[in-house]
């Protein structure tokens, strides 16, 4: 019972000290007394140890399956082994609140000690801004989805994890997906601070350069981990569909994009920073409106989570959000003055502006055509959806754009590239574009939009080629290192600008992947007897019968196929239909195998007493350069984040270094 | 307002109007399909043949059936006052046959029945749900049919 309790009050005590802490804090940012603003700080502290005392106790009745409390009964049952009644604590509305409120705590933490003596003008409203926050998350977790409710009558058993859930993929996408969305929140606050304080330098903005970078990884690595869990997991052989869930984790990583690249501008040459302040205002923003969007039901998805009541509180929360944060940037305009004009369109900075007018172009067609249903049916009454050809059709030319402009961007310079530099920069990766773009049209590539995104995507991969060369050479003129040797300490010496590089060649294999796995998937559908084959494009499925399993949790059959290609045997491919039994629910486990070319992916759907078994084959080029491009984009990030310091060797001479540092470079991260 | 200043500002309306023609050239009407409830379907009637629809509802108990030779299924889904017969052609989600609402989306043709080129299942992540609306959860029979047909294949395939 104690742990009941204390997870209970332990959040309504929180939630009052959230309170008091932003109230103490705000009060004594404004009339200087700094007894309150530590105050508040201790009380931000305490709600960390409260809140991390709550998430505790939950995940131990979970783990000790105390079917007394409601929420455990609801995502956890006698089977569910102890892996997944840990990951249950975000199974289901109240323990992924809960997550979300924990994790903004242990960043609240994190903030709090390494700006003890730092940022002292901002942190009062830092503290404020992070403990609203929590107050908004506990308001509903103690008024609406109580963790921590028992039943009045003790189950035998309980209803179980979903059972769609219970997949690795599943167990570490939310999670993923919550570290990005909280994360924004720590610089959204940094800039509250700003506005508030007045201190409107660049300091709120490489003070959070770190955790913006954290927040965008992890939203990009979380949208990823979905992408893939679905595409192994739900048997339709794809990864995204533009469903308003999806939808709603990729605006702000969008957003989070643009905000990434425009910080650069203001950090190097004190600009653009009312448009700075708008972008994470709208990035935080848009993780709330994320949240608020999967869990409201105001929109039909497939995704369907639990439809509840508080989709009010959220869209008031969200305005207070938008109408403090733009009030506050009006008031301070005045302070926000540019430092520089823009000089010419060849130019470092141009082109990052048009960069972020093209990606919050992609986020505002993403809104408009998720939102699309409710705002038809205000203006004309009528409740229309558009569909995944509408999203194709917006957002790949602009993709595309994207691409040209993620090639061409690092090889400008600031300020104003001359004509000469132009060229002289552009001449390599234009032509090994033009000659893939040549190549493939040769080849027979007729698709318009994947032979453009694949010259694009080496276009890209040969600017950073082209950037590493030069880099290298002089490291290996002047240094006398070798090639690899040169690599690393030009990486290690410029973390930010290399690190944005490997991100984007990791782009460019995603955008690869994305472009022949959409353009050029084979599927094919069909109903076979046993020894019975089917033909698609010179690849034959021969199916061969059924295998059946049976653990604790759920029974399998198994289809056991062989595949041949141009009449020689790849190899075995079992596509595993399961049963759980509590709930009872079945699940699709594609067979699928991987390959640097091609998926080859088997959906087995249901079988006959007599055995012929109705299946979906499909052969799905490239895919795997996507989930290849998402490690790539880990080290990029990994490398982004690494300490400055950090794997340079020792200086041999005080002057050689420098050489190679000071080219036409852009960096990642505020 | 200097000439660079000007420059930019015609780059950018050129720009933004370029987003706005590919944003409206986008929304025509194969792009597009009206959310509608069964009953709106059944009062509309023939006026929407050609367009395309999306309706959510519950399948009526017991008129889901399968063809499992011609991979078609068709089921009736339940409105307030009327019901909307469906059909689908291929493989359809797991779920189907478990009670969640379902999403169709395609045409009504000449029948009056909608023909439906996608099919999903909204399924709630939690049960309780499900039982708080007094419905019944299915049955773990229902389900081990599929494994029961599969056990028997294993036995023929060992004798």
């Amino acid at each position: 019972m104690f742990l009941i309790e204390l997870g209970h009050y332990g959040l309504w005590a929180a939630y009052a000290l959230a309170l008091f802490s932003a109230a103490a804090s705000v009060w004594g940012g404004l009339h200087k007394r700094p007894e309150l603003v530590a105050a508040g700080r201790n009380a931000a502290i305490a709600v960390f140890w409260l809140v991390s005392a709550a998430s505790a106790s939950l995940i131990v009745l979970l783990m000790t399956r105390d079917y007394r409390v409601e929420y455990v009964v609801s995502v956890v049952n006698n089977n569910l082994n102890a892996f997944y009644r840990f990951s249950s604590f975000w199974g289901g509305q109240e323990g992924s609140l809960l997550l979300w409120l924990l994790l903004l705590c242990v960043f609240s933490f994190i903030v709090l000690r390494q700006n003890r003596h730092r940022n002292l003008e901002l942190m009062p409203y830092v503290t404020a801004t992070l403990m609203v926050t929590a107050a908004f998350f506990m308001t509903i977790l103690n008024f609406v989805t109580p963790p921590f409710d028992t039943l009045a009558n003790l189950p035998l058993d309980g209803r179980g994890l979903n059972p769609l859930l219970q997949d690795w993929g599943m167990v570490i996408h939310p999670p993923n997906l919550f570290l990005g969305y909280v994360g924004f929140a720590v610089p959204f606050a940094f800039c509250v601070g700003a506005l508030v304080s007045g201190k409107l330098d660049s300091a709120w903005i490489s003070t959070t350069r770190r955790w913006t970078l954290m927040a965008w990884f992890f939203n990009g690595i979380g949208i990823m981990l979905g992408g893939a869990w679905a595409y192994r997991e739900l048997g339709w052989g794809g990864y995204w569909a533009w469903d308003p869930v999806e939808n709603a984790s990729l605006m702000p990583f969008i957003m989070g994009t643009a905000f990434l690249h425009s910080v650069m501008i203001q950090e190097k040459r004190g600009m653009l920073k009312v448009w700075n302040v708008s972008l994470i205002i709208a990035t935080y923003a848009l993780t709330l409106f994320g949240t608020f969007l999967t869990r409201s039901g105001i929109i039909s998805s497939v995704h369907a989570f639990a439809n509840s009541s508080f989709g009010w509180v959220f869209l008031a929360y969200i305005a207070v959000t938008l109408i403090v944060g733009f009030g506050l940037l009006i008031w301070r305009l005045p302070l926000l003055k540019s430092e520089h004009e823009m000089e010419s369109f060849f130019s470092r900075e141009a082109s990052f502006l048009l960069n972020n007018v093209v990606l919050v172009g992609i986020t505002f067609a993403v809104f408009w055509g998720t939102m699309f249903p409710v705002i038809s049916e205000a203006v004309k009454g009528v409740k229309v959806t558009v569909g995944p050809p509408f999203f194709n059709q917006v957002i790949v030319p602009i993709g595309l754009l994207l691409m040209l402009l993620a090639g061409v961007s690092p090889l400008l310079a600031w300020r104003r590239a001359s004509t000469k530099v132009i060229r002289k920069n552009l001449t390599y990766p234009v032509v090994v574009a033009l000659v893939t773009l040549a190549a493939l049209v040769t080849l027979g590539v007729r698709h318009v939009f994947a032979v453009l995104a694949f010259a694009l995507a080496v276009f890209m991969v040969a600017s950073v080629v082209l950037e590493y060369h030069r880099g290298i050479s002089a490291r290996r003129r002047h240094q006398g290192d070798g090639i690899f040797a040169a690599a690393w300490e030009l990486t290690m010496r410029n973390k930010r600008r290399f690190g944005g590089y490997i991100i984007h060649f990791s782009m460019a294999l995603i955008f690869i992947g994305i472009a022949a796995s959409s353009a050029y998937q084979q599927v094919g559908e069909v109903r076979l007897s046993v020894g019975e084959s089917f033909a698609m494009n010179g690849m034959r499925f021969k199916y061969e019968g059924i295998r059946q399993e049976r653990v604790p949790q759920y029974q399998s059959a198994f289809a056991r196929l062989a595949v041949y290609r141009n009449g020689a045997r790849l190899g075995e491919l079992e596509a595993e239909k399961r049963l759980y039994f509590t709930p009872p629910q079945p699940t699709t486990e594609a067979g699928i195998r991987y390959g640097l070319t091609e998926d080859i992916y088997a959906v087995f759907s249901d079988v006959d007493e007599d055995g012929s078994a109705t299946f979906k084959f499909m052969v799905n080029p490239l895919i795997n350069w996507i989930w290849a491009g998402g490690l790539v984009f880990t080290l990029g990030a990994i490398v982004c984040f690494l300490p400055e310091r950090w794997g340079r060797r020792r200086r041999r001479t005080k002057v050689s270094g420098a050489r190679a540092e000071t080219g036409a470079g852009t960096e990642v991260g505020a | 307002m200097n000439v660079n200043r000007i420059k930019f500002l015609i780059a950018g309306a050129v720009l933004l109007s370029a987003f706005l023609f590919l944003f409206l050239s986008a929304f025509q009407s194969e792009n597009l399909s009206y959310f509608l409830t069964v009953d709106e379907i059944a009062d509309k009637g023939q006026s929407l043949s050609g367009r395309g629809i999306r309706v959510e509802g519950k399948i009526v108990p017991d008129s889901f059936s399968r063809n499992s030779e011609a991979m078609r299924i068709s089921f009736t889904l339940q409105g307030e006052n009327s019901v909307l017969p469906v059909k689908y052609t291929g493989v359809p989600p797991d779920l189907i046959e478990n009670g969640f609402p379902v999403i169709a989306e395609g045409k009504i043709n000449g029948q009056g029945v909608l023909v439906a080129k996608n099919l999903m299942v909204a399924c709630p992540s939690k049960f309780t749900e499900m039982k708080d609306a007094g419905e019944k959860v299915p049955d773990a029979a229902d389900h081990l049919k599929l494994i029961d047909s599969a056990a028997l294949i294993k036995d023929q395939a060992k004798n």
